[in-house]
């Protein structure tokens, strides 16, 4: 549809100029920092080279490490989609007793930072851990495994989101009219339910796999010394200050992640079954006892499970010494063990303010641009915006530190890299959230205002603005707790007297204080779960939302 | 097949969906359940289909109790409101698919699905997908798919409600076809009890869970038994009006004295029916009339005659008259009101009509 005149007569400057802001951000702060470390890459003494991609494929190490992530990932990705899917099937598609607890249960990793799982795994299954120690065996959850597991519970959310939505949306009469015409149970499941799911299910595992190839904490925390990428870029920056070798892991890094999440936009995308038709019915019949009783007890040993692990932390913190002293004490909080005291959960919190606030004013101003300004070149726009969530942190964080370590742009040292590198990094999933809030709102709004003398910007302000206060919280929330959490990229952008609390969390595991870890994670959970609560009661709880990945 | 229901009950919680309804559809007959929004029609009908137990009652097939059969062995059709096509499956083997459940031989099954396309006219487009079909075109493969294992029994909810006016008058009429050369004994769901009218051999009005009447649909139509149904089906001008005196059938509404039909022996309170085409405008002679004078209001013309609002003693009047009549009606003039006493139908007073 032709966008109305008035979107050119009275507002051509005005509109070009703010699409111009947008594009000029998304060029520096994300395209920018990616083509820094591809020309790393490839930038040689005397001109382009491949010599770096040739030493990185003839040395078996680290291309056991690229195989070794591809193998993590997969097996990551198979087992937490399987599980996403019974959960989401039991709660939307059953009548299970306990859907809330269980869908709680499913959703509480998105606020809280990635890699607690892994710490409380290994308060049962490490060297000194719960079940390992007690029991007197001579196995821990370090490597494969414990990586593995860990990402399963740290990346269930989006895919349990995902395939909620769908079958939750399917008209129930789909699988009334299998029955209707004979099918048993099995047969109804797998043409009808399972076959509409398909097109979510590839969606869900393309994502999943993106975060589990990309991910950072739990390798790092669990992996022992399977070493992955993520973790291998990082130890060649901290260790060995060798950026060329990073930068080459990091393009190799990319490929399989861009490689994914262009086959779940373009591919996947397009082939999504839109089964809600006038007079579906939603409700669900009572499901046979022999089917409600097995999923009950997985669901419930799910939820119940995924209830210890996130009561391992601050139980971890209270506990004296884990493993051989039970007693309890508060001394973990004093933070003897650090020099920097609680302060790096402070500087967390700053970090997530400014980062909330300057990502929901960017994500709802570039939204407004790209779906209701429509100027020339606004798909370039949208997919410089959504580029970021096929890159993994660690390339994010060589990127800003290979792009902003120099003037003009002199930001390392500095509390704003952080912030950008949040932002920015996190962008895809406000502008996503602010493109479909703006979606939902009819343009004729705008155009009654416009129609009535008002001017571009008044009309966002007193339009536009006011019908987006809902997801302008959620996108804060957003992006506050990803600032409160995020480890991958800021981990490489810290500077001296400004550590943060997820990467405090990390030091304190590797320096052997599991329970100061402990601490600082029940702090951050504290945080961001008040913050949540505290948003909702002053605006109201339904219009904050938690946005999924 | 015989569908019998004796005193079918179902609640939702404290919601009693259906209140100890009975009701027989003979052998190759199309019973109608029509009645307002949630009086119990789809529940009804999904407890035939099996998909609710009642909670008391029986459902016969014949002479066999199923109640404890389920869905999918009672050899019933059904056609959904929303269709419920399946999207991932073509339109050949959307009709295909209770057959292969059923593990129908390949060429017997493709066979059958080529009667079905034929039956339903939908003659290349075998290998659509739903969403590539129109929506008569949708409805036609739900009545394929249906149909293909030659059920005994065919239900559907309101078949017709998310079409187009005009394509819901040619399908309706080939619904009718199909089931009358099949001879299968069909329920027949919908709110539009015109559409009811003009399709079933009978009907049954429900209204909070129960069967207010059934009958065929010129006795519905001509003779309802209760204000509600006289409401419900049709246009009906209603007048609550006062016995005078039963044995000269004379009745007083807002002071006119009325003569209409009245039983012996009857008293008090009663409710006077009088269909729109019934009343006629004008003064002719004849004395055996009610005559009534009102102001009218609007005019609406629709076709083949017009509807009149004509208000009598401040009450709203509708009447229809030939379109030819009514060009000389000037609005705002009051005009006579005629009627026939035995066009009159005296029903009980009763509860208000729910809308
Ligand atoms: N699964 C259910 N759970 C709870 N209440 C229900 C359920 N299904 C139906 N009801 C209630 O039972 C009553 C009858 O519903 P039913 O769907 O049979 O009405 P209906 O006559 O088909 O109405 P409509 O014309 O709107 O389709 C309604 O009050 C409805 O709210
Ligand atoms: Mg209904």
């Amino acid at each position: 549809m032709a966008p109305p005149p008035w979107c050119y007569c009275t507002n051509v400057t005005s509109s070009t100029r703010t699409a111009g802001g947008v594009l000029v951000l998304l060029v520096t702060f994300v395209l920018w920092p990616v083509l820094k470390v591809l020309w790393l890459s490839v930038a040689g003494a005397a001109g382009l080279t491949l010599a770096n991609y040739e030493a990185f494929f003839s040395s078996s190490r680290l291309a056991r490490i690229l195989v070794n992530s591809l193998a993590v990932a997969t097996v990551s990705t198979a087992l937490t989609v399987l599980i996403a899917l019974v959960l989401a099937y039991a709660v939307t598609r059953t009548t299970i007793p306990g859907k809330r607890f269980v869908s709680l249960m499913a959703l509480l990793p998105l606020i809280s930072p990635p890699f607690l799982v892994s710490l409380a795994f290994i308060l049962l299954f490490g060297r000194n851990g719960l079940v390992t120690h007690g029991l007197g065996l001579d196995w821990s959850i370090y490597g494969f495994t414990g990586i593995v597991v860990a990402q399963i519970f740290t990346f269930l959310p989006p895919a349990y989101i995902l395939l909620a939505n769908v079958l939750g949306n399917m008209d129930a009469a789909l699988e009334e009219a299998a029955e209707n015409l004979g099918a048993g149970p099995l047969t109804t499941l797998r043409r009808v339910t399972l076959s509409l799911a398909r097109p979510g299910l590839a969606s869900a595992a393309l994502i999943v796999f993106i975060l589990c190839m990309t991910d950072f904490g739990n390798p790092i925390l669990i992996g022992g010394r399977y070493n992955v990428p993520a973790t291998e870029i990082y130890s060649q920056v901290i260790g060995m200050n060798d950026f060329a070798s990073a930068s080459t892991m990091s393009v190799i890094l990319i490929v399989p992640c861009l490689l994914a999440y262009v086959l779940n936009t373009y591919w996947v995308g397009s082939r999504s079954y839109v089964t809600v038709t006038a007079g579906a019915r939603a409700a669900v019949r009572p499901t046979p006892p022999a089917l409600r009783w097995p999923l009950t007890v997985v669901a419930a040993g799910f939820a119940l499970f995924t209830a210890v692990i996130y009561a391992l932390i601050p139980l971890g913190s209270l506990v004296r010494l884990w493993g051989s002293d039970w007693s309890l004490s508060l001394k973990h909080y004093t933070f003897a063990s650090t020099a920097e005291g609680p302060w790096p959960i402070w500087n967390s919190v700053k970090l997530a303010v400014l980062a909330g606030l300057i990502g929901t004013v960017l994500a709802l101003l570039t939204a407004y641009v790209i779906e209701r300004k429509r100027p020339p070149g606004a798909r370039v726009l949208e997919s410089l915006g959504l580029l970021p969530a096929a890159l993994p942190g660690t390339v994010i964080g060589v990127g800003y530190i290979l792009a902003f370590n120099v003037p003009p742009l002199l930001l390392t040292g500095t509390v704003w890299i952080l912030v950008t590198s949040v932002v920015f990094w996190k962008f895809p999933v406000a502008v996503l959230a602010a493109i479909n809030a703006l979606k939902q709102i009819d343009p004729a709004v705008e155009e009654a205002a416009v129609s009535l003398g008002a001017g571009s910007v008044r009309t966002f302000v007193r339009v536009v603005l006011p019908l987006l206060t809902g997801t302008a919280f959620s996108i804060f929330v957003y992006f506050f707790i990803n600032g409160m959490v995020t480890v991958s990229a800021v981990i490489f952008l810290i500077f001296p007297g400004f550590n943060l609390g997820s990467v405090a969390i990390l030091n304190q595991v590797e320096n052997g204080y599991p329970g100061v870890a402990c601490a600082l994670g029940t702090l951050i959970l504290v945080i961001v779960i008040g913050a949540v609560l505290l948003l909702r009661a002053l605006v109201g709880g339904d219009r904050v939302a938690i946005l999924k990945v | 097949m015989r569908i019998s229901l004796r005193g079918l009950t179902k609640r939702f919680g404290a919601a009693l969906a259906v209140d100890g309804l009975s009701l027989d559809v003979r052998p190759g007959e199309l019973v109608s359940l029509v009645g307002g929004s949630g009086c119990g029609k789809t529940t009804t009908l999904r407890m035939i289909a099996g998909f609710e137990r009642p909670d008391a009652g029986q459902i016969l097939f014949d002479d066999r109790v199923v109640n404890g059969v389920p869905p999918r062995r009672r050899n019933v059709g059904i056609v959904f409101q929303s269709y419920a096509l399946f999207p991932t499956m073509t339109v050949a083997d959307n009709i295909a698919f209770g057959l292969r459940v059923a593990h129908w031989p390949e060429p017997k099954l493709r066979a059958r699905v080529a009667e079905m396309v034929a039956l339903t006219h939908l003659g290349g487009l075998e290998g659509r997908y739903a969403n590539q079909l129109s929506g008569g075109q949708q409805q036609r493969v739900a009545l394929a798919r249906a149909l293909a294992r030659r059920p005994e029994v065919l239900l559907l909810d309101e078949p017709l409600s998310a079409l187009d006016a005009k394509i819901r008058l040619r399908l309706r009429g080939e619904l009718r076809r199909i089931q009358q050369d099949l001879g299968i004994t069909a329920v027949y769901v919908t709110h539009d009890q015109e559409e009811a009218l003009s399709i079933a051999d009978r009907i049954a009005v429900m209204r909070a869970g129960r069967i207010e009447q059934i009958g065929g649909p010129e006795e519905i139509y001509a003779r309802p038994q209760t204000e509600f149904v006289a409401d419900f089906v049709g246009i009906s001008n209603l007048l609550a009006c006062r016995v005078v005196s039963a044995a000269n059938g004379v009745v007083d509404w807002e002071g006119e004295r009325l003569r209409v039909p009245l039983a012996p022996g009857a008293d008090g309170a009663v409710i006077v029916s009088i269909r729109p085409e019934k009343l006629s405008v004008g003064t002719d002679a004849a004395a055996d009339r009610n005559r009534l004078q009102g102001v009218l209001e609007v005019v609406t013309f629709l076709g083949p005659f017009v509807r009149l609002e004509v208000t009598v003693h401040g009450r709203p009047f509708w009447v229809d008259v030939p379109t030819e009549r009514a060009t000389a009606l000037e609005r705002r003039k009051p005009l006579t009101l005629a009627f026939v006493p035995a066009d009159c139908v005296v029903l009980p007073e009763g509860a208000p009509a729910v809308p």
